[in-house]
């Protein structure tokens, strides 16, 4: 079926799911716009995201039942789409916060081996 | 539930591709807004915030192509959009889709019904718990493969055998069933031991099964009935358990009831009910008595070449202890190969095979049909190739009008399918009302992978072809465009095969059915037509005794011949149809004895003194039984000429005495020849040599349980029956005439399922002739009309009409030669393939692949000849203008 969660292969699309998830389950509802501000505010690096690129996350979210889009008036009375986490969403951000903490830990052991 | 959720959200996406297109649009303009107001409050003006914020989000087309990507199938987008341009473009030619479709649906339906037939007898499990440790054991000898097993031999094969959870033994019954004030019923069934029912691991609908205990002759007034049987006589009465039937006038108490289908007709044949072994007290003991079948369930993890392997070293000690068998060994082989005798199922991988051929000239045409179809579409390719679309784009949609033709072709076939299975189940089953052939989902699955292969086949190459086409060229080009010799070389290939395959369909089917005609003709040395037989059960304890016997032979013998329009009159205890019922070793006096287990296998018939009249059997020396062969005469018997000429060979048999193995003192057993008569064959039986050792017994020396009754008559079986039974019910009121037949009824019924798919076949082959014969039509007429303007030119520079036709019909005809000379080592093929599944066909023979062969060249040449007359008359000028 389709990309599982978890998926090595698709690991980088696992992690910015799981960072969608997070901010949308800590920060309440945001607009695409909103996720990437808050994305580059948060990373120290001045990794900059390409602001497209959220849209396949969102979609998968979306589909997967996580995450809700409405429209919905912006504080400078803009239209904009925002999107709520759902409960399977929060139900899903704990087990993928996990998931992501035993594959990094694994990466890391690796990587340390490899210097040692 | 969240990645299924996903994957319905994007095939639903995927099948109503543009359906999220605007929201996205919206979505990401508010996007670009929110950014624009960003950078204009850091103090950018407008039309700069405005880059910056492009510049910011990145390329709005990739970002909502990853959306696509993400939200739904690329691949089943494109193959939906395919799909509805194959269907736009089919529409736009419905000729070609009707042609297309119905030619398929006949190769593919000749194909599907064949399967079926195949999966029915061969394929489908048996409708019992694990039927694959399902197995028969049969004894193995140098004169057979399937003998039947004795008593004693079941018993310990059951006791000592380390394999079997269950091992039974059964054998054919029939009852008669009388009620108070109606004419007797026959019913048949099987007797079995207690094991059967466990064996087959199906419980009752009603009641129990047989117990060990009525394994006892003193403890077997018990039937169970079919479901099927229940229903007809007793209309499914739920309180029949514990009632009362009278069979073979003794009082039998129904005990069980099994379920619908249990009885499953294609293995059993038309059972009404199941009786506990009931045989005379001295067959239980006799070793030499083998007139049984074992069944049997493997153990749980044993394999079926294990378990022989057991069975064949229990038989070696069984026959080390008795001194009997020797020679001899067991077999395993899984239940359902007994659904279908080896003649019946070489038939079917035959007409299986054969109609394969069906298909691949159905495919044949429908290469040139889409070869045509893709050289008009040439131009429009080549523009869209030029405009930039992929090769491999252009190939897939060719690929999916093709495979589209198919599946629609393959839905259609099962019509034809229908309408072949129906007649086959009409012929097949005349005497199993339960069985039928059905379509199931393994057929379906066979059809759709037949779909698609065919679709692949002929829709891949006229494909590759057409997206090979150098576009240059082709735009430059008029549009008729590709006479390229890929293409031409590819309709010689279609024209060769085409011919090939005919060619074997033909003399596969011609052979086969000519065979079977032969076959038929031969001289079995009686005479089949007008002669009606009838069965008779002679059991009670009317009929203990040979005079009480041998009293009712002489009455009914007088009775049945004052009948009118009777002219003789013979009782047996077989018939000559598809072999005779016993068999024995037999040694002559005066010559080595065999060792054990080598000897001549001889067929012996017990018969009434006007047998041979009866049947038209030819005395050749010595003399025909009278009635003065009687019980305590000297024992006599009469031998077949080939029987003679192998134990005496260059004497005459005459007086010669003949006895079964072994050392005897009783001058008894010595049974004298006093006469030779010639060889009986079985026109009914394909699966044996048609000559056999054969010796015939007097009726008051040997001894009859089945009565076969033959009658040479003017009348027909129907007119026979009523006084027929009238004269026996006078005699023996409880056993009732059944199987009233004439003899070619039941030579025809033997050999009718050979001869269903025979005829099936040659149904078929003609269909395959016609096919061929429009492709063969189809490819020169395309040829031709490429041709038209270089034959226009060639006319207007002199050539007459007549060479015009020379041309087009040398190429024809030389491309058909290839293809006759490529068949004829396909039907060479196909001859030995037949002779080596049923060696005992008279399909050796040259003339039939001559003929055929003849006559397919004539239909192809003619083929051929249409188009290249309608080119020869073309006008010159007309030609050199067309486009």
């Amino acid at each position: 079926m389709a990309s599982g969660d978890g998926d090595s292969v698709e690991l980088l699309q696992g992690a910015l799911d799981l960072i969608v998830l997070r901010a949308l389950h800590t920060m309440g509802p945001l607009h695409a716009y909103g996720l990437a501000a808050r994305l580059e505010q948060v990373a120290d690096d001045p990794f900059v995201l390409n602001q497209g690129t959220l849209y396949p996350a969102l979609v998968r979210l979306e589909q997967r039942g996580y995450i809700k889009g409405t429209w919905q008036k912006t504080e400078s009375n803009r239209d904009a789409k925002f999107y709520r986490i759902t409960k399977s969403g929060i139900g899903a951000v704990a087990r993928h916060t996990q998931r992501w903490r035993r594959l990094a830990g694994l990466v890391e052991k690796l990587l340390l081996l490899d210097e040692a | 539930m969240a990645p299924l959720r996903r994957f319905l959200a994007r095939v639903f996406n995927a099948l109503r591709p543009d359906s999220a297109e605007p929201e996205l649009s919206r979505e990401v303009d508010a996007h670009m807004t929110l950014l624009q107001d960003e950078f204009e409050r850091k103090g950018l003006p407008p039309a700069v915030a405005r880059m910056a914020a492009r510049r910011s989000f990145g390329s709005v087309e990739h970002a909502k192509d990853l959306h696509r990507d993400a939200r739904s199938f690329v691949w089943l987008v494109d193959l939906t959009r395919d799909t509805r341009h194959a269907a736009r473009s089919l529409r736009r030619a419905p000729m070609f889709a009707v042609v297309a479709i119905v030619t398929l649906a006949l190769g593919i339906g000749a194909n599907a019904a064949m399967f079926s037939v195949l999966n029915t007898y061969m394929l489908r499990p048996l409708p019992y718990p694990a039927p694959n440790r399902l197995v028969r054991v049969f004894r193995t000898s140098i004169h057979s493969q399937s003998w039947p097993h004795s008593f004693p031999n079941y018993v310990d094969h059951r006791s000592r055998n380390t394999v079997f959870e269950h091992l039974a033994l059964y054998t054919g019954l029939r009852q008669s069933l009388t009620t108070d004030g109606q004419p007797a019923e026959g019913l048949q069934g099987l007797q079995v031991t207690s094991d059967f029912f466990p064996t087959l691991g199906v419980p009752p609908e009603l009641g129990r099964w047989f117990t060990r205990a009525e394994d006892e002759p003193s403890a077997n007034k018990v039937v169970i009935l079919t479901d099927a049987f229940w229903r007809r006589r007793f209309g499914g009465d739920p309180a029949i358990l514990g009632k009362t039937l009278r069979l073979e006038g003794q009082n039998v108490v129904v005990v069980g009831v099994m379920p619908a289908g249990f009885e499953h007709q294609l293995l059993w044949g038309q059972i009404d009910l199941w009786r506990p072994f009931t045989i005379p007290p001295q067959q239980r003991q006799n070793r030499n008595s083998n007139s049984f079948q074992e069944v049997g369930r493997l153990k749980v993890g044993v394999t079926r070449a294990e378990a022989e392997q057991s069975m064949m070293q229990l038989a070696a000690n069984l026959s080390k202890e008795t001194k009997l068998n020797e020679g001899e060994s067991l077999r395993l082989e899984p239940l359902q190969r007994s659904q279908v005798d080896d003649v019946g199922r070489s038939a079917m991988w035959l007409a299986f095979g054969l109609s394969g051929f069906v298909l691949l000239i159905a495919c044949a045409n429908l290469a040139n049909l889409q070869l045509v179809r893709t050289a008009a579409h040439v131009r429009e390719h080549t523009i869209r190739a030029a405009l930039g679309a992929g090769r491999f784009r252009l190939l897939r949609q060719s690929l999916t009008e093709s495979g589209l033709v198919a599946v629609a072709g393959g839905v259609a076939s099962f019509v034809i399918a229908r309408i072949v299975l129906e007649f086959v189940n009409r012929r097949l089953f005349v005497d199993l009302p339960l069985a039928r052939v059905t379509l199931d989902v393994r057929v379906f699955a066979f059809t759709l992978i037949c779909a698609v292969l065919t679709g692949l086949l002929f829709g891949a190459v006229p494909a590759l072809l057409a997206s090979r086409a150098d576009v240059n060229r082709a735009l430059s080009d008029r549009p008729r465009g590709s006479t390229s010799s890929s293409h031409s070389r590819f309709q010689h290939a279609l024209i060769v095969s085409e011919v090939a395959f005919a060619l074997v369909l033909l003399t596969g089917s011609g052979l086969f059915l000519r065979g079977l005609q032969r076959f038929g003709q031969r001289d079995p040395g009686w005479r089949v037509d007008g002669l009606v037989t009838a069965q008779l059960g002679l059991r009670g304890p009317n009929y203990a005794t040979p005079e009480q016997r041998l009293a009712f032979f002489k009455a009914f013998d007088e009775r049945l011949r004052t009948l009118p329009g009777v002219v003789d009159v013979a009782f047996s205890s077989s018939q000559p149809i598809g072999g005779f019922n016993s068999s024995g070793p037999l040694v002559a006096e005066g010559q080595p004895e065999p060792q054990q287990g080598h000897y001549r296998e001889v067929f012996m018939e017990t018969v009434s003194p006007r047998y041979f009249q009866t049947l038209g059997i030819r005395l050749i020396t010595g003399r025909l039984f009278t009635a003065d062969d009687a019980a305590d005469k000297p024992r006599v018997i009469v031998v077949s000429e080939r029987t003679a000429s192998q134990y005496w060979p260059n004497e005459s048999a005459i007086g010669k005495r003949m006895k079964f193995p072994g050392p005897t003192s009783d001058t008894n057993q010595w049974l004298q020849v006093v006469g030779v008569v010639n060889d009986v064959g079985f026109p009914g039986s394909l699966a044996e040599p048609y000559t056999r050792l054969e010796v015939f017994v007097p009726i008051a020396q040997g001894f009859i349980l089945g009565v076969n009754i033959t009658m040479r008559t003017t009348l027909s079986p129907e007119s026979l029956t009523q006084p027929l039974r009238r004269v026996a019910a006078e005699l023996i009121p409880v056993s009732p005439v059944n199987r009233i037949r004439t003899a070619r009824a039941l030579v025809d019924q033997n050999l009718g399922s050979t001869e269903l798919f025979a005829s099936l076949l040659g149904g078929f082959a003609l269909l395959g002739l016609g096919l061929a014969a429009i492709g063969i039509y189809g490819v020169t007429s395309y040829s031709v009309t490429q041709r038209t303007g270089e034959l226009g030119i060639r006319m207007a520079l002199g050539a007459q009409a007549r060479d015009v036709l020379r041309l087009v019909l040398q190429r024809g005809s030389a491309l058909i030669l290839v293809g006759v000379a490529l068949g004829a080592f396909g039907t060479y093929g196909v001859a030995q393939v037949l002779t080596s599944m049923i060696p005992t066909l008279p399909a050796r023979e040259p003339m039939t692949p001559i003929v055929l062969g003849a006559a397919l060249t004539t239909v192809a040449l003619i083929a051929c000849y249409l188009p290249a007359r309608r080119a020869s008359k073309m006008d010159p000028a007309v030609a050199l203008r067309h486009e």
